[in-house]
């Protein structure tokens, strides 16, 4: 069922900071996907995903869209960072929310070319979406 | 006729939709196209007062909130074109499900239904289609070794999928011995050939084949057919809930289910297709058959889910004469008994034309170079690496040629 996968935390920031565009960006097939997918689907929000294996059209889709938030999964910044520092390019983005790095540090070091003014770690999906 | 009815009064409405909404994208495009009051719409022929709408025209509008048509909260996701009809981007509002060839499954029996799709697009599908009580299992095009877990784990009985990677999962599906597990395949996204079809059928023995015709953009089918079709190749019944018009050898169509996120209207698809009278076996009286022949435009070549783009093959193509014209690029792809990927490539010259020698020999080199890098960082990637792909063979055919590949089931003439 589709509240099977809502994450209680994603909801509740997604609300609190008023979140009508989020992307998410993670393996198509990882609950991440679905979890994201689900919790917007809960709010009646557009629920948009970028594709890891063709950043060329993430960066536009991206670019093109302008979303409000970006829902990534840490493991896939430093690959998504090297892209966008190859073309020039840098996101900009009013929220970050990453899945498996703690520290925002972490983000900041591993992805300058991401740019946002807030940013979220939440534990979802392995903690608390079930 | 009370058919013809209910489609003039859909259209009707659809207009009307379109008219009077706070989006006023329609509006102002007809304006600026010297339409100036709202047509009415008496008899099917009357849509033809309006004029046609292209990708390109909401791609230059800018952001996809200029030409979404219903609030946000009714907008399941923004989505984009997988590029078969251009180089742009082209990004749009997807709503909820609408009704396509699936109704027609879940009413024959299918319920764990394995889509092998655009990998952005797949979660977002996930949710949608539970309302039908179908469970969708996502997989990934890329990664075509981890399919035959998927289908055990939850047994499913149906896969959605473009020709090329049925025909390229089936070895690995016999494998896990999961193929008869198989009762519906839907096939979509490339024309398909009589071979292609036979071999689908004997790799996948106990799957009744459905095909559907679609655009991303439309955000519904447009056309399908059911095993109790008797249609040939590449034939439709098209949909209730679409209109389909053929204008000067193109398919437009106008989306009727309502309310649309982004209703098309009179929009150009880029397929060629022409009208085919038929009375099917199935018994679909109502609708009406057409036959895609294959795409207006050069743009792209898609083998497997695997992508061509006519810009990668741009700098070959500008290398020969400018006497020659490039009419169509096809291809097709099989699976030889070795598991090995047998890939044909054929460019088609609108006119006849003798290439020299030292041309073509640059062209097919340059081509292949191409095709070849694409495909290492693509789809076919897992093959590639088991060195199971084998070079593609590129085919330079004229007018003559293009008839006799015709009569085999590889149709390249898109204009007439």
């Amino acid at each position: 069922m589709v509240s099977d996968y809502v994450s209680t935390d994603l909801q509740k920031y997604f609300q609190a900071h008023t979140i009508v565009r989020p992307v998410c960006l993670s393996d198509p097939d990882s609950e991440l996907a679905l979890v994201f997918q689900a919790t917007c689907y809960k709010l009646h929000i557009p629920g948009s995903h970028g594709t890891i294996y063709n950043l060329a059209w993430t960066q536009k889709f991206f670019t093109l869209l302008e979303p409000d938030c970006l829902v990534i999964d840490f493991s896939i910044i430093a690959g998504l960072n090297s892209y966008l520092e190859k073309i020039g390019v840098q996101l900009t983005c009013a929220h970050l929310i990453c899945v498996g790095a703690q520290l925002e540090t972490e983000v900041s070091v591993a992805c300058p070319q991401i740019q946002y003014q807030n940013y979220q770690y939440v534990t979802f999906p392995y903690a608390t979406a079930r | 006729m009370q058919q013809q009815d209910n489609t003039v009064d859909a259209l009707q409405e659809v207009i009307d939709f379109a008219y009077h909404n706070e989006c006023s994208w329609y509006v102002d495009f007809w304006r600026q196209q010297g339409l100036l009051c709202k047509p009415r719409i008496e008899t099917v022929a009357d849509v033809t007062q309006l004029p046609m709408v292209t990708k390109k025209d909401f791609v230059i509008s800018g952001h996809p909130l200029n030409y979404t048509f219903v609030p946000l909260a009714n907008v399941l996701s923004f989505r984009s074109t997988s590029g078969t009809t251009g180089k742009e981007l082209f990004v749009f509002p997807r709503g909820s499900f609408s009704p396509d060839v699936r109704t027609i499954l879940v009413q024959n029996g299918a319920r764990s239904f394995l889509y092998l799709g655009g990998v952005h697009k797949n979660a977002a599908t996930t949710f949608d289609y539970l309302s039908l009580g179908m469970q969708v299992i996502t997989a990934d095009v890329h990664q075509l070794n981890k399919t035959p877990k998927l289908v055990i784990d939850h047994q499913v009985d149906t896969i959605s999928s473009t020709p090329t990677s049925l025909l390229l999962m089936a070895p690995l599906l016999a494998q896990r011995q999961c193929v008869n597990m198989i009762r519906h395949i839907v096939i979509y996204g490339e024309l398909l050939t009589e071979d292609m079809h036979t071999q689908i059928q004997e790799h996948y023995p106990q799957a009744n084949i459905y095909t559907e015709y679609s655009l991303s953009e439309s955000g519904q089918g447009i056309a399908y057919t059911t095993p109790a079709c008797d249609l040939d190749i590449n034939c439709y019944h098209s949909h209730e809930s679409a209109y389909c018009e053929i204008v000067a050898g193109e398919l437009v169509i106008t989306t009727l289910t309502k309310p649309h996120p982004l209703p098309l209207i009179r929009y150009r698809t880029g397929d060629a297709a022409r009208w085919r009278d038929h009375k099917c076996s199935c018994g679909l009286q109502s609708s009406q058959v057409f036959e895609l022949t294959g795409r207006k435009n050069v743009d792209v070549v898609k083998v497997g889910g695997l992508e061509l783009r006519y810009s990668a093959l741009e700098k070959s193509l500008q290398q020969l004469p400018p006497t020659i014209v490039i009419d169509s690029i096809s291809a097709t792809a099989g699976v030889n008994k070795d598991n090995q990927i047998s890939i044909h490539l054929y460019v088609a010259l609108s006119v006849e034309t003798k290439i020299t020698a030292a041309i073509a020999s640059t062209l097919i080199q340059e081509v292949v170079q191409d095709y070849w890098l694409l495909t290492q960082t693509k789809s076919l990637s897992h093959y590639i690496a088991n060195q199971k792909c084998l070079p593609p063979v590129i085919h330079l055919v004229n007018k003559a040629e293009q008839v006799a590949l015709k009569r085999v089931g590889i149709k390249l003439i898109t204009d007439s």
